[in-house]
């Protein structure tokens, strides 16, 4: 048999139920009285058992919270349904979120889905691109009329994620070594976490509705003068003063957390 | 010149271990008595953030090797390009004293099993792998060294034995081996072939490095799992591997059940310790 033809077969063999006769055919007897169908599941059965560890490295507190037979089920839905492509296994389980977001019954799940996608924000923030952040005081050497034309570039490791605060609640727990948290009194409906790295460091935290909103705009490459204007019509009670003042306190925040990478008009 | 001063690797020696996460903290607390370490290079190859900076701040204090698990040096696919100039730029940052892989694939058809899977040592996948091992090494602008895989089934219509392939490979291809003496042992007990007799013939000027690892007996068969520490009879082939393969430059590979750090110095003492008598017999 041709290289390229065992090693595809083997490769179907790994990932079909059972391996095709074929393939063991080529195969020379084990020699401590083993069946090479059991040999071979070395193969087989490893491939479904390493995949899976890879999640669950990858999201301790999703596996936590899903239980491990449920979380076993996905990660054979997930294996089988994105197969690896990368190279590092480091990406393999980077595609959960919308795995999860997209195939039923999980995308009826909100409480796992957010906590797959606290998780999933915060790796992805832990190796992140290093970009030296702007400094505070670059913001103060901005000519004042130059503002409303500033776009920014966010550090890599930001990112914000839209999940129910029980969700945030049940990862926190599990971070603190809860083993039977009591989440009884965490909210149902979504928060918005902010997600940053400072330094090695990542960290989150909550962010209300209008820092929310100032963030996306902020992350989609909106000038300030845009971000202050939609979050005058997003509160048309407010005084546009008050909330252009409260845009540059995010802004001056953001810069302060080390977040801002380039600031141009 | 010496034979191995001709291979390049004469002023490496010494005994180090796998730089695993677990133990920066006792890596970076005080000077270990570990004269380089190995890194998985996949586990750098992220575009940024602590591990990198961990990668930085150690390497700063020991010279380092890398070791892949993800080159697919056997794979009939193309070879992954965009990993190669990946790992050449992790190359150019860690200044590594050794570069290596494995004698394996690891997919098809763009699919990686994240396994180092086994191919028939017949003269197709022979002329194959030193054509694939030529060309990383062209494009790394280095030799790089080639590790026996451990393998749980053999091919019937092989042409050849696994260290006459690599001794094939390493002499064609101009590349060095990384003799894991853990997959000898467990190749050897799967397949039922004599590891002193495989070592017996892989050929002496090519090798660079030299594994050792735990592994886990199922009986009928052993898995190479690194979650165990190194057993005696390993420990035996490996003072065996010595007498033939001089002082390579060897390592303690742990990948998993990770003990206190002190207990894996302890092994690697007892490394250093087996591998100096080895020299005194051989003086």
């Amino acid at each position: 048999m041709k290289l390229a033809d065992m090693q595809a077969l083997f490769q179907a063999s790994v990932l079909d139920e059972a391996p095709d006769p074929l393939l063991l055919s080529q195969f020379q007897a084990p020699p401590h009285a083993e069946k090479i169908e059991d040999a071979f599941a070395v193969y087989h059965d490893g491939y479904r058992l390493r995949l899976t560890e890879f999640l669950a490295n990858d999201y301790p507190v999703f596996r936590e919270a899903m239980g491990e037979d449920a979380f076993n089920e996905l990660a054979d839905a997930y294996i089988a349904a994105r197969p690896s492509t990368f190279r590092n296994a480091r990406w393999f389980g980077a595609g959960l979120p919308d795995f999860l977001e997209t195939t039923a019954p999980y995308n009826e799940e909100s409480f796992v889905r957010g906590v797959a996608a606290i998780e999933a924000a915060l790796a992805k923030s832990f190796d992140a691109e290093d970009v030296a952040p702007l400094p505070l005081e670059s913001l103060g050497k901005i000519p004042q009329e130059d503002w409303p034309g500033l776009r920014f570039n966010f550090h890599p490791a930001v990112a914000t994620v839209k999940a129910p605060a029980v969700a945030l609640a049940a990862y926190e727990a599990v971070q603190a070594g809860e083993a039977d948290p009591d989440l009884s009194e965490a909210r149902a409906e979504d928060l918005a976490l902010l997600v940053w790295r400072d330094g090695l460091d990542v960290h989150y935290c909550e962010v209300d509705d209008l820092e929310a909103l100032a963030l996306q705009e902020a992350l989609r490459g909106k000038p300030f003068g845009e971000i202050c204007g939609l979050l005058a019509f997003a509160r048309p009670e407010e005084p546009a003063e008050e909330l252009t003042l409260a845009a540059a306190t995010f802004l001056t925040q953001w810069f302060a957390a080390g977040m801002i990478v380039a600031a141009a008009p | 010149m010496s034979q191995q001063k001709a291979q390049g690797f004469e002023r490496a020696k010494g005994f180090g271990l796998g730089l695993r996460s677990v133990y920066y903290p006792e890596i970076l607390e005080a000077a270990q008595p570990v004269d380089w370490f190995e890194i998985i290079s996949e586990n750098y190859m992220v575009p940024g953030g602590r591990p990198l900076a961990m990668l930085d701040r150690i390497r700063a204090d020991y010279p380092m090797r890398m070791h892949g698990v993800s080159m697919s040096l056997a794979s009939v696919d193309p070879l992954d390009m965009d990993y190669l100039s990946d790992l050449q730029k992790l190359i150019k940052r860690v200044e590594p004293e050794l570069v290596s892989d494995h004698l394996a694939w690891t997919g098809v058809h763009g699919r990686n099993l994240h396994d180092l899977l086994p191919i028939p040592y017949t003269l197709e996948a022979l002329d194959h792998c030193v054509e694939r091992v030529s060309r990383v090494q062209n494009f790394l602008g280095r030799r790089i060294a080639v590790e026996n895989p451990s393998t749980y089934v053999s091919f019937s219509g092989a042409d050849m034995s696994e260290p006459e392939f690599l001794a094939e490979l390493s002499r064609r291809a101009d590349c060095l081996l990384l003799l894991d003496v853990n997959n000898v042992f467990v190749s050897g007990f799967n397949h039922g072939f004599d590891a002193r007799a495989y070592l017996d013939l892989v050929p002496k000027d090519r090798v660079a490095q030299m594994h050792v690892a735990g592994h886990t007996d199922l009986v009928t068969r052993k898995i190479d799992t690194h979650d165990h520490p190194v057993c005696d009879d390993v420990w035996d082939l490996f003072a065996y591997a010595r007498e033939i393969f001089g002082p390579a430059p060897a390592m303690i590979e742990r990948d998993d059940a990770f003990p206190p750090f002190a207990e894996l110095l302890a092994e690697l003492a007892h490394m250093r310790k087996l591998a100096e008598k080895c020299e005194q017999v051989s003086a």
